[in-house]
């Protein structure tokens, strides 16, 4: 798998790594978004949908790896890590022995989302916001930029987008960037996406912005905004 | 008696824009889905042109005097059984069909003349460039089922041979694969030992899989069916069937709706037994035609529903073409890179 698509952000260098997670080598942090791990557990709580229940441990699975791969001295999960509060005390105690052993020898933040407003049952900095450098890592991306944030991470919308190839459409999870913002796909298991050319994502990113699909490998496009 | 549950396929109501418009029919959601605002298709007796859907229906104006394209309707995929195809194949053997209508004998002695006409003892393959692509069609006669099953193996055989495939399409009389690369070795990649093989190692994670899985899934309630249009409203959680598979094929591949699946995939879906006995009549007698366009035989191949994408390199390298492009087109492959300060 290639490492990833390089790009600049108010001169830090990031990496969109294909499987969705964000890479700032210069400050070793690990970035990603929208794990709602629990998904499945609180789905048949509330409407009695009983989807199969390996959501929870795909996620954790798929970003031990990308734990191991990268090695980060900081993790960030960008919110909506749980589905909801409940769920964060659903995981079984494999799940739990899996989250331990990633957040053992390194920082670990769990930024707030709208799924998981308060703090969960792990250990790790419960913030609603972070900023490192230049950088402001929240859950929502704001509409007007702060005068001191210079740029931003976020997550929330499960950004998407969608390439016609010929008669087909390839739709993917994607990375969103601009001069200003960068905003992360979501990384769980059971979620959906809501396509680039939505209203509320033309509003947010700027003309030229750039859309990373995610996936075996990433491919760099265009935002497309319908 | 229970003699199981029988999906119907999904239909949308064709309607003419405006208050009050007029409905003119239904088509099949699978033909809705391939359309694009502006195409123009035939129904009820005149021709219309496609502007987009509202609320589960198909909304066209008038367009008189254009080139329609045509309303297909896949209905009930039976096979053709084992005698009529015979009954064809033997039909071909005639010097000339009297018994035929005049268009069907110019079309069968065009394919004789062009290529060859498909015999019961030999294997007919075809290969020809078509648009950009390269296609390959395999005469086999044995029923819908098992050519879409030989479709998934030699798509899964062409993606190890590095030709890229992209898609392909069974009939009840032949299957047709695109790829990007073109076919040298017919007899390696239908070689029997092969696609044996390949039976064992394909009935995880592949198109038709996920298509029978989708099937057990809604009618055991456990997904909604989707149609097109309908997205955009509801906060209720949908689901993509393919994720649902590929989930419970990673950590419970024996969950009874796996099993349900297979069973119905196999029952329904692969009919290995006619390939066989396909490979058996044919018994290694293999005629490949090189051609430089396509053949009779192969056209109605092209206007066939339900085409399969295969995913793999093709769709990557496609990918990666296209995403180029769009950046080179818009410039920003020269700037994002720059660090910005």
């Amino acid at each position: 798998m290639s490492d990833g698509h390089v790009f600049f952000l108010f001169g830090e260098e990031l990496t969109a790594r294909a499987s969705g997670v964000l890479w700032w080598a210069d400050r070793r942090i690990l970035c990603v978004s929208d794990l709602h791990m629990g998904k499945s557990e609180r789905m048949a709580r509330r409407s009695g949908v009983m989807v199969p229940p390996y959501d929870t441990a795909d996620t954790l699975l798929r970003l031990q790896n990308e734990i191991e791969a990268l090695a980060p001295e900081t993790v960030i999960c960008l919110g909506d890590s749980f589905d909801d509060l409940q769920a964060s005390g659903s995981l079984d105690p494999a799940q739990c022995a899996c989250l331990y052993r990633m957040q053992a020898g390194r920082k670990w933040i769990w930024i707030e989302g709208n799924h998981d407003p308060g703090p969960v049952a792990f250990s790790g900095a419960h913030l609603a916001e972070y900023r490192d450098g230049p950088l402001v890592f929240r859950h929502i991306a704001e509409l007007q930029l702060l005068a001191e944030d210079r740029a931003e991470v976020s997550g929330h919308y499960h950004p998407k987008a969608a390439v016609s190839v010929g008669r087909r459409h390839i739709t993917r999870p994607c990375f969103l960037y601009d001069q200003h913002r960068v905003m992360l796909p979501a990384f769980g298991t059971f979620t959906g996406g809501l396509r680039s050319d939505t209203a509320v994502l033309r509003d947010v990113m700027q003309p030229g912005a750039v859309a990373v699909l995610t996936g075996e490998t990433c491919h760099v496009l265009p935002m497309p905004r319908g | 008696m229970n003699i199981g549950t029988i999906q119907d396929s999904d239909r949308l109501k064709v309607r003419l824009r405006g208050r009050g418009g007029r409905a003119l029919g239904e088509v099949e959601e699978a033909f809705a889905a391939t359309l694009e605002p502006g195409d123009s298709f035939l129904i009820g007796g005149q021709v219309v042109r496609y502007e987009g859907l509202r609320d589960l229906t198909v909304e066209v104006t008038k367009q008189p005097g254009k080139k329609p394209k045509i309303a297909t309707f896949s209905g009930t995929k039976f096979a053709t059984s084992t005698q009529l195809s015979q009954r064809i194949l033997a039909g071909f053997q005639q010097k000339d069909w009297p018994e035929l209508p005049g268009y069907m004998r110019d079309w069968i002695a065009l394919q004789r003349h062009v290529s060859l006409l498909p015999r019961a003892d030999r294997l007919l393959v075809e290969s020809f460039p078509h648009e950009g692509r390269f296609a390959t069609v395999v005469y086999g006669f044995a029923g819908r089922n098992a050519l879409q099953t030989l479709g998934l193996l030699l798509s899964k055989r062409m993606e190890e041979a590095r030709l890229a495939p992209l898609s392909f399409v069974a009939t009840d009389y032949a299957v047709m694969l695109l790829s990007l690369e073109p076919l040298g070795d017919a007899a390696g990649l239908l070689a029997p030992a092969g696609l044996r093989d390949g039976l064992e190692r394909w009935l995880a994670g592949n198109a038709v899989m996920k298509r029978s899985f989708r099937g057990c899934a809604v009618i055991a309630g456990l997904i909604e069916r989707n149609m097109p249009g309908q997205r955009k409203s509801g906060r209720q959680a949908t689901f993509s069937s393919d994720i649902l598979y590929d989930t419970l094929l990673k950590y419970d591949p024996n969950h009874v709706l796996m099993q349900i699946t297979r069973e119905e995939a196999r029952r329904g879906l692969v009919d290995f037994d006619r390939i066989e006995e396909m490979l058996a009549r044919c018994a290694g007698r293999l005629d490949h035609k090189e051609l430089d366009r396509l053949s009779p035989f192969a056209a109605p191949l092209f206007l066939e529903m339900g085409r399969v994408p295969v995913q793999g390199a093709a769709q990557e390298r496609l990918l990666a073409e296209e995403t180029a492009r769009l950046m080179e087109a818009s410039g920003l492959n020269k700037i994002t890179l720059a660090p910005l300060q």
